[in-house]
């Protein structure tokens, strides 16, 4: 065997991870040392990447040609002609069976369909995605006096209570706000199918700020909501009772929080927009994922949490506890709040 | 298709252990839904979602050819994870330049020790510079991992010796029509 033969073997072996630790560290010594041997190993890899790429490539192609065209069948068909004197004969049944197969929509064509085009849910989500960015930026104004006396600010009470307006049904305040995508019962129903989503949700996350005790910034923020939202900006023209209950609210939760070194004084309500999906991980995994406007959550117990921040932090409240979030892209972990104001105040919060 | 069945799991991996690329089909069909669902969700187009696809396709299709597969989970799951690595270290990728946060940025400058093979008919230009015998020989040596004796009966040779001589005439012929045209920088 030729010196070119031996090299070509042992290369092969090395690439494929066949060689001992011992034959392994013999073989970066000498593609360290002998730059010859480099060359040839280096060449060798590549045109090993490039058979295998050519692989991957014909692999598409037949992808292309038979997942994503609505012919798939003729080609199998036709091979089939073994009984040639029958040709006729199964070609006309097989117009036949064709024309019965084309002439009613069947699964298969759907199925074709769907592969070649964007599936109906990218075009309701893509005015979602540029939204909440804007939301974000948005900064609170600040009323005049006179404003503010005219029309007191809305509480989270009244902030849920339009969320929840479009929707018929008497719905716990507590309960997060129904997406159009619930509503679709065959694609919630698919969902569950697959064993990875649960749900998915819209959220506002409400922000609040903890003031000191003796009240000192006691501003109210003008209610900004995206655009979906029914009101933009909350008119004037507010009910009384919901006013009523508001204020009501308010001075409980300040008559019971007296005292301490934090409390709400009055309620700022900047609303960030989240879409919130609740998966279940196939190992079992629990934590989130978190971006700009999507929250991932893995492992939940209970399909229904609420959002807020405070003092900058997102916070998940869900089964009665209190979980600071934090961007995160890949999977981190639930960490639980541990400054117990916070905690008390996102807990006393409706 | 007309009279084909649907296969369960382990007819799957059969039928690609076969070589059967209908069996991939199915696997396309079957996890297209989903898979591009989920790369729509993450910031994906259509056409980002169609490569997720067809790659996550043909890893398990290299998985199972390479034995690399072990059927403890469903097929559908293990598809989904897949795609999701895929997806996220396209985006990764895509990041180099768009800054995001918590992104792992150590784990890319790993994956960049690769090669490049964005033109695609590069690649099969070179592979088509060498006979069909002599690729379908190589894809299975390289691509598939089969070993010699296998190859033997696959391409009917009369032991693994055979295919052994055959395999580095095969490769010294690709290497010496590579290296009239090409070299290793045009691909990295």
């Amino acid at each position: 065997m030729s010196q070119d033969h031996l090299y070509i073997e042992e290369i092969d072996a090395y690439l494929q991870g066949k060689l001992n630790p011992e034959e392994m560290a013999v073989f970066e010594q000498k593609l360290n040392s002998d730059p010859f041997f480099a060359e040839a190993f280096y060449n060798q890899k590549l045109l090993s990447e490039l058979i295998k790429e050519n692989a991957r490539l014909e692999l598409k192609a037949y992808l292309n040609t038979h997942a994503k065209t609505k012919v798939v069948s003729s080609s199998n068909w036709l091979q089939s002609k073994i009984f040639a004197v029958a040709a006729t004969l199964i070609i006309l049944i097989g117009a036949f069976i064709v024309f019965q197969y084309y002439s009613s929509p069947k699964l298969e064509e759907t199925l074709a369909i769907e592969t070649s085009l964007p599936s109906p849910e990218t075009k309701r989500e893509e005015p979602n995605i540029e939204r909440p960015d804007a939301n974000i930026s948005e900064i609170p104004e600040i009323n005049t006096e006179k404003e503010m006396a005219e029309m007191p600010p809305p509480t989270i009470e009244e902030l849920e209570s339009r969320d929840l307006a479009s929707i018929d049904e008497p719905t716990p305040p507590l309960m997060e706000s129904r997406t159009e995508s619930m509503k679709d019962d065959a694609e919630f129903d698919y969902k569950i199918a697959q064993e990875i989503k649960n749900k998915d949700t819209i959220l506002y996350a409400v922000a609040l700020t903890m003031l000191d005790a003796d009240g000192s910034s006691n501003s109210y923020g003008t209610v900004k909501t995206t655009a979906k939202s029914k009101s933009a900006q909350f008119p004037a023209a507010a009910s009384n009772s919901n006013q009523a209950k508001a204020l009501e609210d308010t001075k409980k939760f300040v008559d019971s929080s007296s005292g301490k070194k934090a409390k709400l004084s009055k309620p700022v309500a900047t609303k960030t927009k989240y879409t919130v999906e609740y998966w279940t991980s196939p190992v079992n995994f629990k934590g989130y994922r978190l971006t700009n406007t999507t929250l991932q959550l893995y492992g939940l117990n209970s399909y229904t949490c609420r959002l807020f921040t405070v003092n900058g932090n997102l916070y998940l409240r869900t089964q009665g506890k209190v979980y600071v979030l934090s961007p995160c892209v890949d999977a981190c972990a639930y960490k639980l709040e541990v400054d117990p104001d916070i905690i008390q105040f996102i807990l006393n919060q409706n | 298709m007309l009279g084909s069945k649907k296969l369960n799991d382990q007819q799957l991996v059969d039928a690609i252990k076969n070589g059967d690329k209908d069996a991939m089909v199915q696997l396309y069909k079957d996890n297209g839904s989903s898979i591009r669902n989920y790369v729509l969700k993450n910031n994906g187009n259509a056409d980002d979602a169609e490569d997720v696809l067809q790659d996550t396709c043909i890893a398990i299709w290299e998985k199972i050819r390479n034995n690399q597969l072990e059927l403890k989970a469903k097929i559908s799951t293990l598809a989904f994870a897949i795609a999701r690595n895929q997806w996220l270290k396209r985006l990764n990728k895509l990041s180099k330049n768009v800054q995001m946060d918590g992104i792992n940025t150590e784990k890319m400058t790993a994956e960049s020790d690769s090669f490049q093979f964005d033109d695609k008919k590069k690649v099969q230009e070179v592979l088509g510079m060498i006979g069909e015998k002599c690729k379908e020989l190589l894809t299975y040596f390289y691509f598939d991992g089969y070993d010699m004796n296998t190859i033997a009966e696959k391409m009917n040779y009369n032991n693994s010796d055979t295919v052994k001589a055959k395999k580095h005439q095969c490769f010294k012929s690709l290497q010496e029509q590579f290296l009239k045209k090409y070299s290793r920088q045009d691909f990295i």
